[in-house]
Parts: C-alpha cells; sequence; structure tokens
C-alpha cells in the first residue's frame, strides 16, 4: 500500500472515529474535568489570601489548579478517558467489524491514538480556560481585586508543556485500554502508577516516570514561565520534553506493532 | 468465472482442536451460498479466516479472485459482512452508523439513503440505535454491510433475533441481491429450513470439516423417501429388507423406503410385485436439506428417518 493510500485511509478512519465520539462520556469527561481544580482552587482562593504562598496571587492560582492537574486529575483522565474511547470498539463488539473493511490496522489503532491525543489536548485548553475563568471570578469577587495580570500566552505555553509531558503517560494508557476491556485495569495502573511516582519525588526519574511527568514538567516550567528564574532553565526542560516525547513515539510504534499482528477475537 | 470465494486446504487449530480441517470452499459469483454446520462445527472460525479477522493455520484464502492477506485491502473493499452479533452504535442515529462506513470508505450520501431503504430503515433512521428492536439492530447492520454496494456478502447468522416478518424481509433480500446487483452472498446458518428456501448452493461443515457442497438443486434431486402403502406393512418391509432397501417410519400398513433418483418409486414397486406385495399407495418424499444434512453428518440419523 502507497504511502499516499495509507494516509488516506487514515483520515477516513479518523473522521469516522470523530463521527463515533458523538454524545459520549467519551468526548464530555475531558472537557468537563478540568474544571474540577478550578473550581476546588477557586472556593480556597476566596477564603485565603494569597500572598501566604509568595509568588503573587495570579502565579499561586495557576499553579495550584495546574499541580492538582498534573499530579493527579491528569493521570486519572488519561486511564479513564482511554478506557472510555476505546470502550467505543469494545462494548459494540466493533473491532471485527473494523477490521473486515478495508482499512490496514495501523490505521484503525493510530486513529483511536490520535483521537486519545486530541482529546487529551482539548481537556487542557479546558484546563487552561478554567483557570482564566477561575482568575476571572477571583478578580471580580474578591475584595482586593486579586491583583496581577494573566497573560494568555504564558498560561497557554505553561498548560502546553504539561500536556505533551503527558502524552507518554497517554500512550501507555491507550495501548492497555485498546487491548483490554473496562476501567478496572487501566484506573488501577494509572492508581498505583501515581502511587509509585512519590517514591521518585527527589529522582530525576520523576521526569521520564509516565505518571510523574507532567507534575515534574510543571515544577520545571513554571518559575521559568513566570520569570522566577530567568530562563536558565530553558533547556532542561526542553530535554525532559524531547525524551518523554520520543519515549511515547516509540511506545506508540510498538503498541501498535503489536495490536495489529493479534487475531481479532 | 472465478469464484467468489475459494478456498485450498485452510485449516485453523487453537492448541490440540482442530476447528477447521483442510477446508477446500469453492462458492460461485452470483449464488447464494449456505453453510451450514451445528454449533461449534467451525463456521464463525471459517468467516473470521475468509475476512482475515484470523490467521489459518495452514491453508489458502481467495475473496473474488484476490488472495488473502496479500491483497487483502483491495478484496475487503469489495465485500460486506456481518459477523455473529451485529455491531451496532447504540449512542448513534441509525443514520449515523451507516455513516460511519460511509467515512471509512468515502461513499457518497446515497449509498447511505439506499442502504436504509434496502432494509425498511428509513422511517426510524434518525432515532438512536438504543432505542431499536433486536430485529431492527439486525437490519441496520445489515444496511451497514450494504452499504459500499458489496460483490460479495458474508453473513454470519442473519436473521438472528428477527421476527418472521423480518426473517421473510432478509430471506427474499439475499435472494433478490445476485439478481439485482451481482452480489454473491454467503450466508452461514443452522437454520435449514431459512437456508432451504433462501439458497442455490450449500456447503455443509461438520466438526470443522466440509462434508458436502453442491448446488441446492442438485442435492434435492438426488434422491428421497417413497411412502408406501400395503396391506402387511411389516412384511413388506422385511421382504424389502432382504433385498437391501432401508426403510424407516413402519406402521401397520405404511413404510417409507430411500431411493435414489427419480425412478426409485418404480423400482420399489417392482422389488414388492416381486415379493408378492401389492402396493395401493406409493408417493415421493424430496430429500429436504434436513436429511441431506443429517445424512452427511451422520448426527440424529433416526430423526432424519
Amino acid at each position: 500500500m502507497s504511502a499516499r493510500a495509507w494516509l488516506g485511509s487514515f483520515w477516513r478512519c479518523l473522521a469516522a472515529d470523530v463521527l463515533k465520539l458523538r454524545r459520549t462520556r467519551a468526548l464530555a469527561l475531558p472537557l468537563l474535568l478540568p474544571l474540577a481544580p478550578a473550581l476546588v482552587v477557586f472556593f480556597y482562593m476566596l477564603q485565603q489570601g494569597p500572598e501566604s504562598a509568595g509568588l503573587g496571587p495570579v502565579p499561586t492560582t495557576v499553579e495550584a489548579i495546574v499541580a492538582i492537574w498534573a499530579s493527579f486529575l491528569g493521570p486519572i483522565l488519561a486511564a479513564a478517558m482511554c478506557s472510555l474511547v476505546a470502550g467505543i470498539e469494545h462494548a459494540n463488539r466493533g473491532w471485527k467489524e473494523l477490521f473486515a473493511t478495508s482499512l490496514p490496522r495501523s490505521v484503525v489503532f493510530l486513529s483511536k491514538f490520535l483521537i486519545a491525543v486530541l482529546l487529551w489536548m482539548a481537556s487542557h485548553v479546558a484546563l487552561a480556560g478554567s483557570i482564566a475563568l477561575t482568575i476571572g471570578g477571583l478578580k471580580a469577587t474578591r475584595g482586593d481585586g486579586f491583583p496581577g495580570p494573566l497573560e494568555p500566552g504564558i498560561l497557554l505555553g505553561f498548560v502546553s508543556l504539561v500536556c505533551f509531558a503527558g502524552l507518554l503517560l497517554l500512550t501507555v494508557h491507550m495501548a492497555l485500554a485498546l487491548r483490554w476491556q473496562g476501567f478496572t485495569l487501566n484506573l488501577g495502573i494509572a492508581l498505583g502508577g501515581l502511587f509509585c511516582g512519590f517514591a521518585l519525588t527527589e529522582s530525576i526519574a520523576r521526569n521520564f516516570y509516565p505518571w510523574s511527568a507532567p507534575a515534574a514538567v510543571q515544577n520545571l516550567a513554571l518559575p521559568l514561565l513566570f520569570g522566577f528564574k530567568g530562563r536558565a532553565g530553558a533547556g532542561h526542560v526542553a530535554a525532559v520534553l524531547g525524551i518523554d516525547g520520543l519515549a511515547a513515539a516509540v511506545t506508540l510504534v510498538a503498541c501498535t506493532a503489536w495490536l495489529s499482528s493479534r487475531d481479532v477475537t | 468465472m472465478t469464484p467468489a470465494i475459494q478456498t485450498n486446504a485452510l485449516s485453523r487449530s487453537f492448541g490440540s482442536v482442530h476447528a477447521v480441517r483442510s477446508l477446500d470452499l469453492e462458492v460461485p459469483e452470483r449464488s447464494v451460498y449456505g453453510f451450514l454446520g451445528l454449533n461449534g462445527a467451525g463456521k464463525t472460525t471459517t468467516i473470521r479466516l475468509l475476512l482475515g479477522l484470523a490467521s489459518p493455520s495452514a491453508g489458502s484464502v481467495a475473496l473474488l479472485g484476490l488472495p488473502i492477506p496479500e491483497r487483502r485491502q483491495d478484496a475487503l473493499r469489495r465485500v460486506g459482512s456481518l459477523v455473529e452479533t451485529p455491531t451496532i452504535y447504540p449512542h448513534l442515529t441509525g443514520r449515523e452508523n451507516v455513516s460511519v462506513l460511509r467515512r471509512i470508505y468515502a461513499l457518497p450520501e446515497r449509498n447511505v439513503e439506499h442502504a436504509l431503504a434496502t432494509v425498511g430503515l428509513t422511517a426510524a433512521s434518525g432515532r438512536l440505535a438504543r432505542e431499536y428492536s433486536t430485529g431492527m439492530k439486525q437490519r441496520l447492520a445489515l444496511a451497514v454491510a450494504l452499504a459500499p454496494e458489496p460483490d460479495l456478502l458474508i453473513l454470519d447468522e442473519p436473521t438472528n433475533g428477527l421476527d418472521p416478518e423480518g426473517i421473510h424481509e432478509v430471506r427474499e433480500l439475499l435472494r433478490r441481491l445476485p439478481r439485482t446487483s451481482g452480489t454473491t452472498v454467503f450466508v452461514s446458518s443452522h437454520i435449514l429450513s431459512e437456508v432451504e428456501q433462501t439458497a442455490t448452493h450449500v456447503g455443509i461443515l461438520h466438526r470443522g470439516e466440509l462434508v458436502l457442497e453442491q448446488p441446492l438443486s442438485a442435492l434435492v434431486e438426488e434422491g428421497g423417501w417413497v411412502r408406501v402403502g400395503v396391506q402387511d406393512a411389516p412384511k413388506a418391509v422385511a421382504a424389502l429388507e432382504t433385498l437391501g432397501w432401508t426403510t424407516a417410519d413402519v406402521r401397520a400398513e405404511d413404510f417409507r423406503v430411500a431411493v435414489n433418483g427419480a425412478g426409485g418409486a418404480a423400482a420399489v414397486n417392482a422389488a414388492l410385485a416381486a415379493a408378492g406385495h401389492t402396493a395401493f399407495h406409493l408417493s415421493l418424499e424430496r430429500i429436504t436439506l434436513e436429511h441431506a444434512f443429517f445424512r452427511a453428518t451422520g448426527s440424529r440419523g433416526d430423526e432424519a428417518a
């Protein structure tokens, strides 16, 4: 099959997968879950003085929301969302019908991976939106006016780095979800992965461990983006993201090859 | 003419279990091929092998003259299928379910309309599939299989869950397809009467082996039973059995004799006359697919007789 034909099949399969997302929790969850840390932090900041954190009110708010997201809710979302996306086929025994079409199996699996990545990105756009809403809400409701600007570029850059750092995690969970039906395994591994990640808190390995990489990148990037340490650590962040991205790509190729070689049950 | 499906010594084992053994299928183009077998005979495994969903342990498959897996993509582009339970996305409408395949194959919208109309679901196409009855879901799955206007339709138990009216509609549809669109239909079933009314050719699978494959017309003309009315049936039966005839269903004044070919009734009459019995009634009961099935599989011989 030529590369052009393969690519044509891929886009057509992706279009079909987008259609299958209609009215699903796989679509709703990534858009709604980012509201949770924003609401928690909004009510917390409404009662607390931001000065106690020492960073200033806006960076403290951003850090708090992204920290909750990167260290816990993001990995849980990745596991749940991947199970929901793959569950569309598992629950309806759709694999056999898909593989009985002329689509190459690699196309079918890569399309699912891309759907998961697109939803993951959408969840981070929703996270950035919920942060902006939280800060806007605090500025409007707090007596001190919640001083300090929120630069959209910095916010989006910060959230994008955390999003990119989660791609390895997402790839692992999507591979598990494509192979095994149900939430149990995926959520169990996510919780186990997060728990084991605590042991790596002081280690450089936490930058590359799938379940702690988003939080590690969040810690590295926050002072850079908000100008607390200049730009000296930018190379470090880029190296971490490069290695995480490469690991995600290798995992993706290996999992696609493995899944494509299996008989359909 | 190239067969629509051709397998050569196709085999598949699961450990020490031989699900399909050395299968040599030949499905003629534009036929309705009934693929029969008891539950567990290997029908679904065979269909999975045909569609490339499972790899054979040995042997080869060609669909529409194209070898699988070498030209799998080219072949499957021209094949519609329904394997086991229908794949329906309950959160999508009927139309959206068919549109999934439309997007995969970049088909024109009219294919969706035509497929829905063919199975009689146009009016319900805007409803969510989760609201459909079992029969409607089965028909929707058929619409999905028909949407690409395939040259070959491979269906695994397509009338499962359908009510009598739905079964009738599917039967008529399957009969019509070879005539109207040149489609070859390969349909697996364990409902013999259903296949008998639909198929032009039959293949019977038993314990993974193809034990019979031929046109249905040849099969039913091959032989059957002659019901014989005589004064003393037990004595007449004894006389015929000493001459090598097979008898069954013996009652006081009538019984059945197995015959081969159209001249069977005359031969029975002659044999009875030679043995001193006068038949007052002779009627030919043609062999049914059920008789052929049980004869080929060697099971339920008593009931078949």
